[in-house]
């Protein structure tokens, strides 16, 4: 009980991660292009997502592909290459990743340990995802427990030699919001449940918990970017978005495109957000933006708290508030107390957690959240038919007839960047050759996330994100612009 | 002669206490703090009525306090989307009644003979699975709940804007702490509450119904839960599951003990207090990074536990309770 | 037909205390229950008041069986026990013990003026410190209030459990006063004592030992009987 929390609502927080990843897609000139990271080594192409199916097809669960349908792109007949495709919209730049019909076999740093192949039979691969949906800061258990596997099951009806015979299975755990928990849950997946890799579905302290447990095990660790403290130094650890410093660019240079020349900042006072807050100064003082006010605020803070702060950003009056916090301070504490105080800045941030739809569904009917910016690895759900058109018409047909939900949409973007990495890592998959496929590949697209490049020394996989604003006529966030790249 | 001494230099205390710290925060230039105490205080305060009210009864300290609040709100939500906000108000407040009468009935009641501390256990119990309950139907999402009084601007103090849906909160909190204290001290009711608080078997033996008794207390508490909530959320525009106890619960029991555990306008100061205390620990740079007493690391507010802890020692009765 | 009739009553606690006792309290009595430490005398009245249910046996009361019966029922009844050890409510006035003394006749205003003027007038003291919290009191003063309390509900039988204990002698006299001049305006009084300086107010006396009844005598047989040397060992005065 003295946890505050419960829960807040929101789930937010993190899910983010849950999924995910960041994108990109080829639309914006070809990607891993302006990747601030260094170029692999070996000149790899980059793997991009072929189309399931063709778009505005709708019958999805069916397995069996009819002669004439068309057609799973991996199934094409003659087409030998299981792994990637060409993307399905014109982008030749895309090359396949091997003349043969399987990828060789990757060589890098990474040798196969004891443990190698756990978690892998010659049908299934077994990943492990952990996330909070209870605790202080939890995501809606439905939407992760409807979307956690549902591209998985839609690849193997629709496409089921991608993997090379195997399906995936995915477990999950919830780490309650407590890092010693999360430790003990990935623990578990690993060694009760047999899972070949994990996933941090969100929560920075459990991330960085759990990722560390898993390095020490050899074992790959994927979670969307969060901090860069306590993770860069991982050898398992490998982001699929863009971390919180890395977006700190991307936001001054936003507020620069607005002609805004003053900003407030306001960061949780975990040590996770101090490298942002580090990054967002110094972008800050680049781009010669004037921040008028800059405090930390207690991670839980209370009413009284959020509404001592919003008061104070009201005196400073700057045009922008730069916000890192969880969506649970700034839809609680911060935007109705500005919003009371006749203060109605634009808010805007890194990270995903602030700019889910849960955030708005509540925040535009209070008048709060109006004026919100907040980056994301995936686009809102408004674009989503133009960079993946299977998944508005997969999730009904896999949940019941539920629509698909912007969480379910980062799961799916998770899952779909993964499988490109079991393709691309071929029939023999290890961990060890799972991740030495990760460093030296020229980089996964799927899509949906900017692509995601990692060399031997850089993990960090984001090269960039979308921006969303609230859009209070629909009380959802709506994509602003698609693949904002970053080190541009 | 004394007791009447000691009641009154409390309230001296805690008057003087008052006019201090209110003449020390404009000295300082920490003015806006005592507007901001005073309207997100008062939510606390509200929480410390019913945590002060129950304790006041039964000497349990109440852990599902908070939940009667949170589940107002999920009724109110419900019932405002098809229908009238007052009667969706009214709904909310019969629904925290209720859940206060079960919440007696089966798990007060059937522990009625066993120590405090297992009821104090069970309390927290309730809280766990009013918020489990909350999960499962709400899923952690949080839902919108409308404003009372949408006025934000009638009235600025120190530059700070009291919403109209915060005074009706202070105006509530303060009637109704006078309110109790006189139901406390001039009706049958509240004598024969405070009477079976301290001899149960007396009440018995002179006609009264404990366990009605009982019921009858848990039901105000929860409903003045309920009304806590349903007003002071509003402002906020949303909550999700354990909203009021992640938010009020403990700066409210803070507030309880700072002014007596057991004093109805007691709950009253102590809640106004800590939210001063919250917000000066939030923007007085004394505090922050840098600051003279800053501690680095540790959260600013943490000092509203210091604050407890102080009081605990220094003054176990509190600013206005009275020595047992 | 006497106002108190017990039948064969038996009662414990998981063990037997109460062995089947027998006696009876005409109207307008005042009986008093001596006997020592464990003898039973306060599980007795603890019974009759509806505190405890007995095992077996009957207690009628004005003819009817309110063997059973809860304490707020009995209260209503015409039975009121002043328990062990007073009882008072210590953070509640004087005047607010009494009010809730009053507790089943209190839509009845004017007769709770009433009894509580014939309780100040018993107990002046009372009177005198009619604001102060009750837990500031002195013991004889609490015992005062305990009885003053009990009377608000206007009993026909009022049970007082160790009156005089920890008072001085000469208080505890000034409350077997008080009790005669009760009893003589018409409440009908059993008192559990171990003091036998009440002797002299008994119209009544009973004597427990292990839960029996060894004595039960009225009037002159009372005074004839060797009570102390016989039964209670040479007690104190």
């Amino acid at each position: 009980m003295t946890r505050r929390a419960l829960p807040y609502l929101v789930v937010f927080a993190l899910t983010a991660a849950a999924c995910g990843q960041k994108s990109g897609v080829a639309g914006t000139g070809g990607g891993g292009s302006g990747d601030g990271t260094t170029p692999p080594a070996t000149q790899a192409p980059i793997v991009t997502a072929a189309p399931v199916t063709t778009p505005g097809a709708t019958e999805p669960p069916a397995s069996s592909t009819q002669p004439g349908d068309s057609t799973p792109a991996s199934t094409t007949p003659g087409d030998s290459t299981p792994a990637s495709t060409t993307h399905g919209d014109s982008t030749p730049a895309s090359t396949t990743p091997g003349a043969t019909t399987e990828p060789p076999v990757a060589v890098g740093p990474y040798e196969p340990g004891d443990n190698d192949t756990a978690g892998v039979t010659d049908t299934e691969i077994v990943i492990g995802i952990h996330a909070p949906v209870t605790g202080a800061s939890p995501i809606p258990q439905e939407s992760f427990d409807i979307g956690k596997d549902i591209y998985w099951r839609f690849l193997a009806d629709n496409a089921p030699d991608r993997l090379f015979g195997r399906t995936v299975r995915v477990v999950f755990r919830d780490d309650e919001f407590d890092p010693q928990h999360a430790v003990q849950v990935c623990r578990e997946m690993v060694e009760q449940d047999g899972a070949f890799l994990l996933v941090g579905g969100g929560g920075a302290d459990q991330i960085t918990a759990c990722a560390k447990y898993a390095d020490e095990n050899d074992i790959p660790y994927l979670s969307a970017g969060v901090n860069e403290t306590g993770l860069v130094d991982l050898a398992t650890y490998f982001s699929t978005s863009l971390s919180y410093a890395e977006q700190a660019p991307l936001v001054i240079a936003q507020l620069q495109a607005q002609d805004i020349q003053q900003a407030a900042l306001v960061v949780s006072d975990t040590p996770s957000f101090d490298d942002a807050k580090e990054a967002i100064e110094a972008a800050a003082a680049d781009a010669g933006l004037e921040l008028v006010y800059n405090k930390r605020i207690n991670k839980n803070a209370t009413p009284a708290e959020a509404a001592t702060i919003a008061q104070e950003l009201k005196t400073a009056n700057a045009p922008a508030v730069i916000l890192l916090s969880s969506p649970v301070v700034f839809v609680l504490g911060l935007a109705p107390g500005a919003s009371n105080q006749g203060y109605d800045p634009l808010w805007i941030g890194p990270g995903v957690t602030s700019g889910l739809n849960g955030v708005t569904a509540v925040g535009c009917p209070a008048g709060s959240t109006d004026n919100a910016e907040f980056f994301s690895p995936t686009p809102g759900l408004d674009v989503i038919d133009e960079l993946d058109p299977d998944y508005r018409t997969a999730y009904p047909a896999y949940a019941d007839g539920a629509d698909g939900d912007d969480i379910g949409m980062q799961l799916w973007s998770l899952a779909k960047a993964v499988a490109l990495m079991f393709e691309a890592t071929g029939p023999e998959l290890g961990r060890a050759a799972f991740m030495n496929t990760l460093v030296t590949s020229g980089g996964f697209d799927n899509g949906i996330y900017a692509p995601l490049t990692y060399t031997v020394d850089d993990h960090l996989g984001g090269t960039g994100a979308h921006l969303l604003r609230a859009d209070c006529t629909v009380n959802q966030y709506v994509t602003a612009e698609q693949f904002v790249m970053a080190g541009g | 002669m004394g007791g009447l001494f000691s009641e009154r230099r409390s309230l001296l205390i805690g008057i003087g206490a008052t006019v201090a710290l209110v003449v020390f925060l404009i000295v300082v230039g920490e003015e806006k703090s005592l507007v901001i105490g005073l309207t997100q205080g008062s939510a606390y305060g509200m929480v410390a009525l019913g945590l002060a009210l129950i304790y006041k009864s039964s000497g349990v300290f109440n852990f599902a306090q908070g939940e009667f609040g949170t589940v107002a709100l999920y009724v109110l939500y419900l019932l405002d989307i098809k229908g009238n906000y007052w009667l969706a108000i009214i709904g909310a407040l019969a629904a925290a009644g209720l859940m206060g009468f079960a919440t007696e009935r089966l798990v007060v009641r059937p522990l009625f003979e066993a120590p405090r501390v297992i009821l104090l256990v069970a309390t927290a119990g309730v809280a766990l699975l009013a918020i489990g309950v909350e999960l499962w139907f709400a899923d952690a999402q949080a839902k919108p709940v409308a404003k009372a009084f949408s006025r934000n601007d009638r009235i600025t103090v120190f530059d700070v804007q009291i919403t109209d849906q915060r005074l009706w909160l202070i105006v509530t909190l303060a009637a109704l702490a006078v309110l109790l204290g006189l139901f406390f001290t001039r009706t049958n009711l509240g004598l024969a509450i405070i009477g079976a608080s301290q001899e149960p078997t007396a009440t018995e033996l002179v006609g009264i119904s404990v366990r009605r008794l009982s019921s009858f207390t848990w039901v105000l508490a929860a409903v003045l839960g309920g009304l806590a909530a349903v007003i002071a959320i509003p402002d906020l525009g949303s909550f999700g599951p354990g909203a009021m106890t992640s938010n009020y619960l403990i700066p409210a029991f803070t507030a309880a003990v700072l002014g007596g555990m057991t004093s109805l306008p007691g709950a009253f100061v102590g809640g106004v207090l800590i939210g001063i205390i919250q917000s000066v620990a939030t923007s007085a740079p004394l505090f922050q990074d840098g600051g003279e007493l800053a501690i680095p690391g540790v959260p600013s507010t943490l000092i509203v536990f210091v604050v407890l802890l102080v009081v605990l020692v220094a003054r176990p009765q509190g600013l206005l309770g009275k020595r047992a | 037909m006497a106002l108190l009739e017990i039948e064969e009553l038996r009662v414990g606690y998981g063990f037997p205390v109460l062995m089947g006792i027998s006696f009876e309290v005409e109207e307008g009595e005042t009986a008093v229950l001596f006997g020592l430490n464990g003898a039973g005398k306060t599980t007795t009245v603890s019974t009759i008041a509806g505190m405890l249910k007995p095992d077996g046996g009957a207690i009628r009361f004005d003819g009817s069986d309110i063997a059973g019966r809860p304490p707020t029922q009995l209260v209503r009844d015409g039975v009121a026990l002043v328990p062990e050890g007073r009882r008072v409510f210590p953070a509640l006035s004087v005047s607010n013990n009494l009010r809730l003394g009053s507790w089943t006749r209190r839509r009845e205003q004017a007769e709770v003026d009433q009894r509580r003027q014939l309780v100040f007038d018993y107990f002046p003291r009372l009177a005198e410190r009619a604001d102060q919290a009750a837990g500031t009191l002195s013991g004889g003063e609490q015992q005062m209030l305990a009885i003053g309390r009990a009377l608000m509900s206007k009993p026909r039988l009022l049970l007082i459990d160790e009156a005089s204990l920890g008072l001085s002698p000469a208080l505890a006299k000034t409350v077997f006063q008080v009790v005669k001049r009760i009893n003589d305006d018409g409440v009908t009084v059993i008192i559990v004592e171990q003091n036998v300086g009440v002797l002299p107010y008994a119209d009544r006396a009973l004597i427990m030992e292990k839960g029996t009844l060894v004595f039960s005598g009225v009037g002159d047989e009372i005074r004839n009987a060797n009570l102390r040397e016989t039964y209670l060992g040479g007690g104190s005065e």
